[in-house]
């Protein structure tokens, strides 16, 4: 669905990305973890045609972003950290805005917006950051768009929307339709991803499926120093030490993506060597 | 579907468009109309004879006209200039044409029809309401001339019967003027997506200076002296002790077509195709 090829890019004062490549399928929820400034917009700006590539090629679903075609814009819906809606009833701007995506489906809005608790008879003016992050959020899931792209969707949402908003997503994916979720606030990723892109200096530090992690390392708590010792990496924590280990007992755990990314970040190649082997 | 142009897509921008912006835009010709109240109510306490004759109503309606449909020209692609905005507005399932054909929709059509209207509106109301007052004092100085109410005028028509012969009289020409002149603020606004009408004067400005220069410069040191005639392609050179008049050198007319021409049909497209391609290569 999503091919990048050799991609290379950059702002006036900086490069972000030198030859970065990247497969992406239907079915999945792809979570894109990175530091503050490591890229992650950039990519998805480059995805969604909003900033075009130096060099290298993207291919989406036989389309080039950057030419920005209905037929491609029709098929890609993008929630940016920092959106605009303008100033009108909730309603009004549904039927403005959806006779443009075909797969629209006005249940599903309403079911969403009944999930995020949205008060429907408000203006957009009057809601809230949170409320109106929500609205785009269903907005975008009942366009039925093949590629969703989301940045920093969690932002601003408080703790139950942040629950909500996993719920929705979950019973939002189809083997049909892709979704890439940038994010730095890694928990509220948890549960919902189905494989990690992690990008730091315009590179992929970790590609991986969930799938993947839970078959070879194993995170738990340990108050064992010789297994704290030898783990491929360890951080202490009040209840014990919080490790990774490759799994070698075929048990999954419970991944710890938070863990994971800080694993990666500091020394990925122990935690690499595990996939390789 | 066609992806360059679709009219059922583009009739679908354009009410988006409208659904996004009535707000503002209402707002926005209530301001007018309200400027020009004052502006005539102005007139009237200044000059209550003369404030509603028809020099004053055309001169108001074009001078509101270049400043007005400047200014909102000048601001219709400032959403570029905003990252949300332009994300939302770059987004939108429609291809780059109908997104720029949508907005000089808006920008010349809609906004002129618009504005006429709303001038006339307030220039009737005016043209009354100075005719009331005049009126009043007519009788109260009890004057022997004949009382002559001001009427609406026509911003259309000929200046004078002078333009009888000619097809394109000044005002029209004026109009022709207005378009391109919008057209130029339109490219301004997303070429400089900040302070666009300011930065877009002052490119005119300089573009106005260079061709002056050009000419005071560059082309008159290599004319021999003499100066144009009324239009550009008669050059009147001195005569036997220094008499004008009688000679002069004269280019073939159509040269003066195509040089005013140019200023009147090809510069609004030229500028709206420029937009276009601009649009096209925009990133956020």
């Amino acid at each position: 669905m999503v091919d990048i090829q050799q991609l290379h890019f950059g702002y006036r004062k900086k490069r972000v990305f030198t030859g970065l490549s990247l497969q992406l399928q239907p079915g999945h929820i792809y979570g894109l973890l990175g530091k503050n400034g490591t890229g992650k917009s950039t990519l998805l700006r480059n995805i969604a045609g909003l900033l075009f590539p130096d060099q290298g090629t993207i291919n989406v679903m036989g389309f080039t972003p950057g030419k920005r075609q209905p037929a491609f814009l029709q098929e890609v819906f993008m929630v940016p950290e920092e959106f605009y809606l303008p100033n009108i009833p909730l309603q009004q701007l549904v039927n403005s805005l959806s006779p443009f995506y075909p797969r629209f489906n006005q249940q599903q809005f309403d079911k969403y917006i009944q999930e995020f608790e949205i008060p429907v008879d408000n203006k957009l003016e009057s809601m809230s950051y949170g409320q109106k992050k929500k609205v785009l959020i269903s907005f975008g899931l009942a366009c039925n768009t093949s590629l969703l792209l989301m940045d920093e969707p969690t932002n601003g949402l408080d703790i139950m929307s942040k629950s909500q908003f996993r719920k929705v997503m979950a019973g939002a994916i189809d083997e049909n339709k892709c979704v890439i979720i940038s994010t730095h606030q890694v928990k509220d990723l948890e549960n919902l991803i189905d494989r990690i892109t992690i990008i730091d200096e315009g590179a992929i530090l970790f590609d991986q499926t969930i799938e993947a992690i839970a078959r070879k390392l194993s995170f738990r708590i340990s108050f064992d120093h010789e297994e704290v010792k030898h783990a491929l990496y360890s951080e202490s924590s009040l209840r014990g030490s919080a490790i990774i280990t490759k799994n070698t007992d075929g048990e999954e755990s419970r991944i710890d993506l938070e863990l994971l990314y800080k694993a990666i970040v500091t020394n990925r190649q122990p935690i690499q060597s595990a996939f390789n082997s | 579907m066609n992806q360059v142009f679709d009219f059922s897509r583009w009739g679908v921008l354009v009410r988006k468009h409208w659904s996004d912006n009535r707000n503002k835009y209402t707002l926005s010709l209530g301001a007018i109309a309200a400027l020009l109240l004052m502006w005539y109510g102005f007139l009237l306490l200044v000059d209550g004879r003369e404030a509603m004759n028809r020099e004053g109503q055309i001169i108001t309606f074009y001078v509101g006209l270049f400043l007005t449909g400047a200014l909102f020209a000048s601001l219709l692609f400032g959403d570029l200039a905003n990252k949300p905005k332009a994300i939302n507005f770059l987004s939108v399932p429609a291809s780059q044409l109908e997104k720029v054909l949508c907005m000089a929709l808006y920008c010349v059509l809609i906004f002129f029809v618009c504005y006429t209207i709303v001038f006339y509106a307030v220039d009737f109301i005016m043209v009354k309401v100075a005719n009331a007052v005049n009126l009043a004092r007519w009788k109260e100085h009890n004057t022997e001339a004949l009382f002559v109410p001001e009427t609406v005028a026509n911003v259309f028509s000929k200046l004078s019967s002078r333009e009888n012969g000619n097809p394109f009289n000044t005002l029209t020409t004026l109009l022709l003027i207005f378009f391109a002149v919008q057209g130029a603020y339109a490219l301004g606004s997303i070429y400089f997506p900040a302070y666009s009408f300011i930065k877009t004067t002052i490119a005119l400005l300089l573009i106005i200076l260079l061709f002056i220069f050009l000419i005071a410069k560059v082309l008159s040191p290599i004319l021999p002296s003499g100066g144009f005639g009324s239009n550009f392609n008669v050059f009147n050179l001195p005569g036997p002790g220094n008499e004008w008049g009688r000679r002069f050198i004269q280019l073939p007319t159509w040269t003066d077509d195509v040089f005013f021409g140019y200023f009147k049909y090809i510069l609004t497209p030229v500028f709206w195709v420029v937009t276009y391609f601009r649009l096209k290569e925009k990133e956020v």
